[in-house]
């Protein structure tokens, strides 16, 4: 019997990583992460400091930072023009430090189009972030017996110093418990770039001047 | 599963998650079958809130079981066998099975096979131009805060395959399909759902 075949993966999730190591405000981040003094507990977040506090905290707007918003900025735009989405401009950032038994819960990003993690700093062995299928809930009526890319229920992506990872905001994530001491990560979101004039915070630093040299 | 990242410096790379396995195959028909589905008139009207064209549907749900259909019943499920290994199922067998005959205006409205595991559409005959099997995306509810300006894999709402003769498609029976008003004058399916096998006999 001759039976051709074609697979068609249908309807994918796109998920991007950047490899940034070395990027030359890295220790600039890790120094303004290391004297910040408005962190707290964030509910999302355990056995771990947060700067994300009222929500509008943007992190990376910071003038020290601008090359690396830059850069991450160029990563969306790289993924948004791979994905076929309008293009996004940061909105909101901050970080989070997960030490020994941190962790964070499943979340997604509402009112943000793309989402990322970028980490300055992880100790080998840190705790992956794990993105779940955000069609698993059609699996009520099948049995699996192995796990394929059709099949599974989420993916860990292993995070190492200089790693960005981007993703569609309306996935769900989280952080399961970190065996490590050190485990630093600047998270963002993201709003259409068109509707940036909605936001009277937001400004794209490729066109636009910093607000520090606002007369 | 962890994602594998690449040793060593790299720009970018990209994974395309959890995606839904949907595939074709082309399985012929024999003569002894394209005898007994061209003189098969067993049919009566889809009810109008699933569609409109003609189905064995209301009379004939074992169409596959048949003895005439014998040889294509055991192609098919070496089709299913293959599905299953390659999206990590158990393995299945063929349940019910129906005959559909969509003529000019045809249409079946948007559903999807509850209680079943995969199914299939097979066309043993259809005109060139016939109406194509669409599949809607499961992933469109959360995207709610992005605009699309082109179809990618990733944007697309619908996924289309215009049927060929003896082609045959294989599915998640969760995944939302139909069929636009056809055109021509003769698109002829066999739709067919499935169980798994040990776990329905255990039970």
């Amino acid at each position: 019997m001759s039976v051709d075949f074609v697979h068609h993966q249908a309807f994918p999730t796109l998920i991007s990583t950047f490899e940034l190591e070395g990027h030359k405000d890295e220790k600039t981040v890790l120094e303004l992460i290391e004297t910040f003094e408005k962190t707290g507990n964030h509910r999302l977040v355990h056995e771990g400091q947060s700067s994300y506090i009222k929500g509008d905290e943007q992190f990376l707007n910071d003038k020290r930072l601008i090359d690396l918003w830059k850069t991450i900025q160029e990563c969306c735009d790289v993924y948004t023009q791979e994905a076929g989405i309008d293009y996004t401009l940061i909105s909101t950032s901050w970080f989070n430090c997960l030490y020994e038994g941190g962790l964070v819960d499943p979340h997604r990003h509402e009112r943000s189009v793309i989402s990322g993690a970028y980490y300055p700093y992880v100790e080998p062995g840190s705790s992956p972030l794990v993105l779940e299928s955000p069609i698993q809930s059609n699996f009520m009526n099948t049995n699996s017996i192995s796990l394929t890319n059709y099949n599974r229920y989420e993916i860990e992506c292993v995070p190492k110093t200089g790693l960005l990872c981007i993703f569609p905001s309306w996935l769900r994530h989280s952080v399961p418990r970190n065996p490590t001491q050190k485990r630093y990560t600047i998270s963002f979101n993201t709003v259409r770039h068109m509707d940036r004039n909605y936001y009277t915070t937001l400004r794209d630093y490729r066109m636009e001047k910093h607000e520090s040299l606002d007369s | 599963m962890k994602a594998s990242i690449v040793d060593g410096p790299f720009r970018k790379a990209d994974y395309n998650l959890f995606p839904t396995l949907v595939q074709l195959y082309h399985v012929p028909l024999g003569t002894k079958e394209n005898i007994f589905l061209e003189n098969y008139t067993d049919l009566k009207e889809w009810p109008s809130d699933i569609g409109k064209g003609k189905t064995s549907s209301q009379t004939e749900m074992n169409l596959l079981h048949r003895p005439e259909m014998a040889k294509l019943k055991v192609s098919i499920t070496s089709c299913l066998d293959e599905y299953c290994k390659d999206a990590g199922l158990q393995q299945v067998e063929i349940g019910k099975s129906w005959f559909n005959l969509q003529e000019e205006d045809g249409v079946i409205h948007k559903h999807r096979h509850e209680l079943s595991i995969i199914s299939g559409a097979y066309y043993p005959y259809v005109d060139d131009g016939s109406a194509p099997l669409i599949f809607e995306s499961p992933v469109l509810a959360p995207k709610m805060s992005e605009i699309h300006n082109k179809v990618t894999h990733y944007t697309a709402n619908n996924m289309e395959f215009e049927p060929r003769p003896e082609m045959l498609i294989l599915f998640p029976s969760w995944l939302y399909h139909y069929s636009i008003p056809n055109k021509t004058k003769k698109r002829v399916t066999i739709s067919l759902n499935t169980y798994h096998k040990t776990l329905d006999k255990q039970n």
